[in-house]
């Protein structure tokens, strides 16, 4: 159930916010709060089994699992090697259910193709969201072995934190230190609620009115005879694609926050106008800003970060980033765009960053913006021939302009032109009204057509008619 | 580290903090409503069953069953039951793209919205494969049937012929070449290639040669390309022998369909010879039914108008007449022909029809039941490059 659904809007979150707020112990705060992550969890339980009815069994074990580590890392407290044993069995186990399910057909693929063997890989789907909520099992198990927090004794609440409907499917990563607190006492009221319907109708309108218009235009570019596609209409393409994916992640984010908020969840901020980046340093400090942030905390730093020389740091940086990119989805091409990164980001620290500094500030920007959108190639391709063949068309393999430049960039012109002043934080200062009454009924009036345009938006999305086209 | 939680920045942050309270409650119980009244809307506007518009059925509220949630079917279908029962759909899918051709957009489902109301279907690119073995298909077929004369009417697509009002002048590829190709890759002794384009040329408004809402060329521009054939194989047909008759103004046909678009409307015609000379049977063999008439008026009642012309498209249509004439016409053709084969009428005493995309028996049997003195193919050009089905036909 995709929160842009008619299902989601009017069916499932209704009956949730009904019954969270629903007031059953009135004089109780600490009863009314264990009823509050009931509903969330039961909620967020028949969430993830609407779309998968079967993996839930999956989470349910590793949710129990994990529960019953993390009490056994507290209790051992004083047998240091029996922990340590408990600690590496728990993150090998929670690595080899993420390995398997999500790994196994691509390692397969990769043996038979190295060994010239035939061994068929079974056909394994993969479980929605479960890159997510393994990292998040992961950092509680590393933050309480660690001694960062204390083990959680309730199972609601553990499982309400791995659960959690909002974030359960498309992040942020939640660690757990910065949310333990929050889910036995936290404030929920009228301006939090606020707060978070404004951020998930923002949410909603970056997904449905600006990744899905403008990633039919990449679509539909993708899908001709890329050798006949011009250097021009593959570049507007791409440009696209970097607004599509910008807004469709971005958007999940803001709307998991806003629900976050309604509840009473204060999550983190995930992404922090990351086109407006003037390094790549820089752009991974506002991209997907949890992942980033899990990675450094939990695998550059363990690693020994950049304490242990140049050598070792650049062995660190290369591992963490194919390890980011091979997150992304089992596949050889992100394993590349992530080893892209981490290459340059290894020659930016240690070869041309200096030399950069001495750039006009809007150079540096340009430069950032390049690396990153020819990394998208990487990213969005289905393989690594099928990069390397736009990169080609990029260049100019198909000429220049093809017959179809002009009308895709006419025919979108308007809206590429509102989502790129969106991307680069043109309208955040904007409109600065001296009066902020008008101010603030303006920005109602936008809030409300946004929502109403998405609903339009999303109902029209399933008009398809059946036709005897050719016939 | 701690990472600093999402704030938002646009709540009032200046100010007393009961009017920003006041704010935030308005924000909250709108938000509220609106879901609310969805909800209520949804539980009180009654299920509909067809969607005209869009021409099939609705899907209506999923069988709770304990398999069909195992196994996450009664997820999907009550996802497009809520979607497809979402009240006032069609209301709002008209505002979204009126909406959207706002911003500047001018494609929907593979349809472009022109000027002065032209939609026009995507071009078939040219997959030199396909058709080298469809006419090579035709070209041995034309060489075991060398007694009859044969012809080719290949219809050129509206995105061509009404290149001027296509959306931001779209240039797509040149049909005239795609055209030539075809020409060039098709020979035998006795066929005759129509040129349509040329067949055009005399016509003074070129918008009257298709539909603005349909992708099929209209009945002017059937007549006129069959009035070179006529020329070509000396039929003596004259346009002052026929009729053009408008049946409805309110054609709105695939085009319109597939782009969401309901207001504009097209004229329908019809064309038939003045002279009806004598009565003349239309029989589909498969289907086990006989008319009198290749017009079927009663689909003038239904969305898709073009049916009028013999009833839609079948695999096989025989048709019998009383024409003064020995020759018979064997037709290869896809849903262009439809409106023309009433004009041929006069001029053979048996016509057989084909639609390869439907036909499965032997055309060696229908070969041997007729000695058929002309072979004919009607095609328009984005179904004859897409085309797979012909080939096998002629050599079965």
């Amino acid at each position: 159930m995709l929160f842009s659904s008619a299902t989601f809007l009017f069916v499932f979150l209704p009956v949730v916010l009904l019954c969270y707020f629903l007031p059953l112990f009135k004089n109780q705060p600490q009863k009314e709060i264990t009823k509050k992550n009931a509903v969330l969890c039961l909620a967020s339980l028949v969430f993830y089994a609407w779309g998968e009815p079967v993996y839930i069994l999956l989470m349910l074990i590793s949710i129990y699992f994990n529960y019953n580590i993390g009490l056994d890392l507290d209790a051992l407290g004083r047998r240091p090697k029996q922990r340590r044993q408990t600690f590496i069995a728990a993150v090998v186990f929670n690595l080899l259910v993420l390995g398997f399910f999500k790994y196994y057909p691509f390692a397969v693929d990769n043996l038979n193709h190295l060994f010239r063997l035939e061994i068929r890989a079974a056909q394994i789907s993969l479980p929605i969201g479960i890159s997510f909520y393994t990292f998040q099992i992961l950092s509680y198990v590393i933050d309480v072995y660690r001694g960062k927090c204390t083990a959680q004794k309730s199972l609601l609440s553990f499982a309400t934190y791995i659960t959690m409907f909002p974030q359960l499917i498309a992040g942020p990563i939640v660690q757990y230190g910065d949310i333990e607190r929050q889910l036995q006492n936290r404030k929920i009221g009228v301006r939090k609620f606020a707060a978070g319907v404004l951020f998930f109708v923002r949410g909603l309108g970056k997904k449905v009115l600006f990744a899905n218009t403008i990633g039919a235009v990449y679509t539909e570019i993708t899908s001709r005879d890329i050798s006949s596609v011009g250097m021009l209409t593959a570049w507007f393409g791409i440009l696209c694609y970097t607004l599509q994916i910008y807004f469709d992640f971005s958007g999940y984010s803001d709307m998991a926050i806003g629900l976050g908020k309604m509840f009473g969840f204060d999550f983190v901020q995930n992404f922090n106008f990351p086109y407006t980046a003037s390094s790549i340093k820089d752009f991974w400090s506002r991209w997907h800003i949890s992942l980033s942030t899990w990675f450094r905390d939990y695998v550059y730093i363990p690693l020994g970060g950049n304490r242990k020389g140049t050598a070792r740091t650049i062995v660190n940086l290369l591992i963490v980033w194919s390890l980011t990119g091979l997150w992304h989805g089992a596949a050889w091409n992100f394993v590349a765009w992530g080893a892209y990164y981490g290459i340059l980001l290894i020659l930016e620290k240690y070869v041309f960053g200096s030399l950069v500094e001495k750039l006009p500030y809007w150079a540096k920007r340009v430069l950032t913006m390049l690396i990153v959108i020819v990394g998208w190639v990487f990213f969005s391709a289905e393989s690594f021939s099928g990069a390397a063949q736009y990169l080609a068309a990029m260049v100019g393999r198909g000429g220049l302009w093809d017959s179809t430049t002009g009308y895709l960039l006419l025919s979108n012109l308007l809206p590429f032109a509102v989502m790129s002043c969106s991307a680069l934080g043109y309208f955040r200062k904007f409109p600065k009204l001296k009066n902020s009454n008008v101010r603030l009924a303006l920005q109602a009036l936008g809030y409300a057509a946004v929502f109403a345009l998405c609903v339009v938006s999303l109902v029209s999305d399933t008009y398809n008619p059946f036709l005897y086209f050719r016939f | 580290m701690k990472l600093p939680t999402a704030k938002n920045h646009d709540l009032p942050t200046s100010g007393k903090r009961n009017y920003t309270t006041l704010v935030c409650l308005v924000i909250a119980v709108a938000f509220a409503a609106f879901l609310a009244l969805h909800t209520l809307l949804f539980l009180v506007t009654p299920d509909l069953e067809l969607s005209e518009n869009e021409n099939r059925t609705l899907q209506q509220r999923p069988k709770l069953t304990l398999s069909a949630l195992a196994d996450g079917s009664y997820m999907k279908k009550f996802e497009t039951y809520l979607s497809d029962q979402f009240p006032n759909r069609d209301g709002l899918i008209s505002f979204h793209s009126f909406f959207a051709t706002l911003t500047g957009h001018r494609e929907e489902n593979g349809v472009y919205l022109g000027r002065r109301g032209f939609l026009f279907e995507k071009q078939t690119p040219l997959n030199e494969d396909v058709l080298q073995k469809t006419t090579d298909a035709i070209n041995t077929f034309l060489e075991r049937e060398k007694h009859a004369k044969s012809a080719m009417i290949l219809a050129p697509n509206s995105s061509y012929v009404l290149q001027k009002y296509m959306p931001y002048h779209l240039h797509e590829d040149d049909q005239k070449q795609q055209l030539t190709a075809v020409k060039n890759a098709l020979q035998g002794d006795k066929f005759s290639w129509i040129s349509v384009l040329k067949a055009y040329e005399k016509v003074e408004d070129p918008t009257t040669l298709y539909y603005r809402t349909d992708h099929h060329w209209t009945t002017l521009a059937a007549q006129r390309a069959f009035l070179s054939l006529s020329s070509k194989w000396e039929l003596g047909a004259k346009s002052s022998q026929f009729t053009m008759e408008p049946v409805s103004d309110r054609f709105s046909g695939t085009l319109a369909s597939s782009y969401g678009e309901r207001k504009i409307r097209d004229v329908l015609y019809v064309c038939a010879p003045k002279k009806a000379n004598g009565t003349y049977t239309v029989s589909y063999p498969t289907q086990g039914k006989v008319t009198a008439s290749v017009f079927d008026t009663s689909k003038l009642e239904q969305k898709n108008q073009y049916e009028v012309f013999l009833g839609g498209n079948f695999d096989k249509i025989e048709i019998t007449t009383t024409a003064e004439s020995e020759d018979t016409l064997l037709l290869f053709k896809d849903s262009y022909a439809n409106c023309l084969i009433p004009m041929l009428t006069p001029y053979f005493s048996k016509i057989v029809v084909i639609d390869p995309r439907y036909f499965s028996d032997s055309l060696g049997d229908v070969l041997e039941d007729t000695d058929f003195t002309h072979v004919l193919f009607v095609y328009n050009l984005n179904t004859f490059l897409a085309d797979k089905s012909l080939s096998g036909v002629l050599a079965s």
